[in-house]
């Protein structure tokens, strides 16, 4: 079945009413820009309440086993006469494991707890640098204020003690860094820890791409929001169906080839992958000479290199 | 305008993250869609505070609590695709950061109501559950009207997971119900190529998201409960408890539920269509015409 065009449509290109409440305010999304006092600039992602969820219940089941797991010691020692010291003794147990478990592991672990290490979560201050041991015991006491209010037992009796979090919820949405109380207190930030993204060139294997593009003009320059559609379009269009590559690629191509002088009938495909092949991968030598073309690093910056207008 | 700059970022996403980016988009448009989930949700409320009035009044123990608080979830559950239809078009105008007027926005409702009431209504059954709700009597249990309930309501549930976008393919696509040629694209056919192969999928997320709704309604009921308690001094549980607060907790949760499902939606287009890339290309598109121009 052909695919249809995208329809939550994009308005026409001369709609004259864009928000002017807001014109300038950025995207909606769950990235920041930290730039360190050393003017180096960091790119994370940072986690809300929903993506933190499983590390917590990972970190709430521990603390569990390890409650249960003193308990048992306890009455295993019961039976030798040492109840009492064994009560006072778990007392403590709980308390640390109560209200230290996420300090103490975010302390030696670097921002982690085991939860967060499995979920691949990491926390950091505000500006990007590692937490310290006050920051990391701070967001945790905390947590107790971000826990409430608590179910009422009236109501579902078993309840009474669960926290329903609306505090730390309504901070974290209120935040742009999804931070709770905690959060706030002690300076930090829960980011996803980054994948290892390996980004290479895609190589164009359609002859009629790579011939079409020797056809292209050398002097026909190539910006860098132009070559990063292009990127974009080479990586995704094995994955679309070829009727809604030709429409994608309609709208570029098109112009395109009214400016390149190529002929109407142009494949719109053809043609994008032809201009991706030769911004990307064929030097312009080999252009000129006809020799095999070389791969060259994608990873390095786009405003490199010759060919980009910046 | 540029049309590669829109007010959500344009990317691929987790599940989870899709529910975190609700609360931002919750929190930049709190007022309008509060107001577009009023003006949706009044006459379901009205409805069904009417249509199960019933229950609870003739009698107020725990088997009518219970009844109470299921039938009210199963009404709003039917009811939700039909309530959230004007927060569904303010999010699809202001994606593109257009300014969303209200009476636009009617406008734009009125577009699609026809098609709206025939799926949603019709064909997944809503008109009935609100028929069997009107007219049930509901101290006589085990009733046809209460069977017709539960059979839609589980109907609907399969429909929405393995389909559950077709709010917005009505509502933001806008394709004829009926074709116009052999290959034309009309409502139907593009709900079935969004979601194929997509039902798995779309079924497990389904799930996912009534468990999180559910702990969220329940959250927020306690939680009007204990504001009720400490400002009304009211710590008795009685019918106000489920009238009032029971609902209210419901159409909340589905507030935020459907800025997710928006969300999903975009996220499901992305996947499916590459619209990232069309986006991009479009404003590169756009780029070389007005350079060309000068």
């Amino acid at each position: 079945m052909a695919t249809p065009s995208p329809t939550i449509e994009a308005p026409r290109l001369n709609a004259p009413s864009p928000d002017s409440r807001r014109p300038d305010a950025p995207s909606i999304d769950g990235q920041i820009n930290v730039v360190t006092p050393e003017n180096v600039a960091f790119h994370y992602e940072v986690a809300g309440p929903f993506r933190r969820l499983p590390a917590y219940l990972i970190d709430v089941a521990i603390r569990v086993l390890i409650a249960v797991l003193m308990s048992l010691a306890l009455l295993a020692v019961s039976g030798i006469g040492i109840f009492d010291f064994g009560m006072g003794f778990l007392a403590i147990g709980f308390f640390v494991l109560t209200h230290f478990y996420g300090g103490l592991f975010e302390t030696f672990w670097n921002g982690q707890t085991p939860g967060k290490r499995i979920i691949g979560l990491r926390v950091l201050t505000v500006d990007g640098r590692p937490i310290n041991a006050l920051q990391a015991v701070l967001r945790n006491i905390l947590r107790d204020v971000d826990t409430m209010p608590y179910a009422f037992g009236f109501i579902v009796p078993d309840l009474q003690l669960v926290g329903l979090y609306w505090v730390g919820l309504i901070s974290m949405a209120l935040t742009d860094r999804y931070q709770r109380l905690g959060d706030l207190a002690a300076g930090t930030m829960v980011v996803v820890e980054r994948r290892a993204w390996l980004h290479g060139v895609v190589k164009i294997t359609d002859s009629a791409a790579l011939a079409l593009a020797t056809e292209i003009p050398v002097d026909f320059e190539v910006t860098r929001s132009l070559g990063k559609a292009l990127s974009m379009y080479a990586e995704r269009r094995l994955a679309l169906s070829p009727l809604r590559r030709a429409e994608v690629a309609r709208h570029l191509a098109v112009p395109l080839s009214a400016r390149l002088r190529l002929p109407p009938s142009t494949n719109y495909d053809t043609l994008l992958c032809a201009l991706y092949h030769r911004t990307f991968v064929a030097t312009e030598t080999d252009q000129r000479t006809g020799e095999p073309a070389e791969f060259q690093d994608l990873n390095r910056p786009i405003t490199e290199g010759p060919r980009f207008r910046v | 305008m540029f049309i590669d700059q829109t007010e959500i970022s344009i990317r691929e996403r987790g599940k989870r993250e899709l529910f975190d980016l609700a609360l931002h988009v919750a929190r930049r448009h709190f007022a309008p869609l509060c107001t577009a989930l009023l003006l949706g949700v009044a006459p379901f409320v009205a409805f069904n505070a009417w249509a199960l009035s019933d229950i609870p009044s003739d009698r107020y123990d725990g088997d009518s609590r219970f009844q109470y608080v299921t039938y009210m979830t199963l009404l709003v559950f039917i009811q939700t695709p039909l309530a959230t239809s004007l927060m569904t078009i303010y999010l699809g105008q202001v994606l593109f950061r257009t300014q969303a007027m209200p009476r636009q926005l009617v406008r734009e409702l009125a577009r699609s109501a026809a098609q709206l009431l025939w799926y949603q209504g019709v064909v997944r059954g809503g008109f009935f559950v609100l028929l069997a709700a009107a007219f049930n009597d509901w101290n006589d249990r085990n009733t046809f009207a209460e069977f017709v309930i539960w059979s839609v309501a589980l109907w609907a549930l399969v429909a929405r997971g393995v389909r559950p976008y077709l709010n917005e393919v009505i509502l933001l696509e806008r394709n004829p119900r009926r074709p116009t040629g052999a290959t034309a694209m009309t409502t139907a056919r593009r709900n079935a190529a969004l979601h194929a192969g997509f039902g798995g999928d779309s079924f497990v997320q389904l799930i996912g998201a009534g468990i999180l709704g559910s702990m969220a309604a329940l959250s927020i009921w306690l939680t009007l409960c204990y504001l009720r308690a400490e400002f009304f001094n009211a710590i008795q549980t009685d019918r106000a408890t489920l009238t009032v607060l029971l609902p209210i907790a419901l159409w909340l949760a589905v507030w935020f539920l459907a800025i997710v499902r928006f969300l999903g939606y975009l996220d499901l287009r992305i996947r499916r269509e590459g619209w990232e890339v069309e986006l991009s290309i479009r404003a590169e598109a756009a780029a070389l015409a007005r350079s060309t121009a000068y």
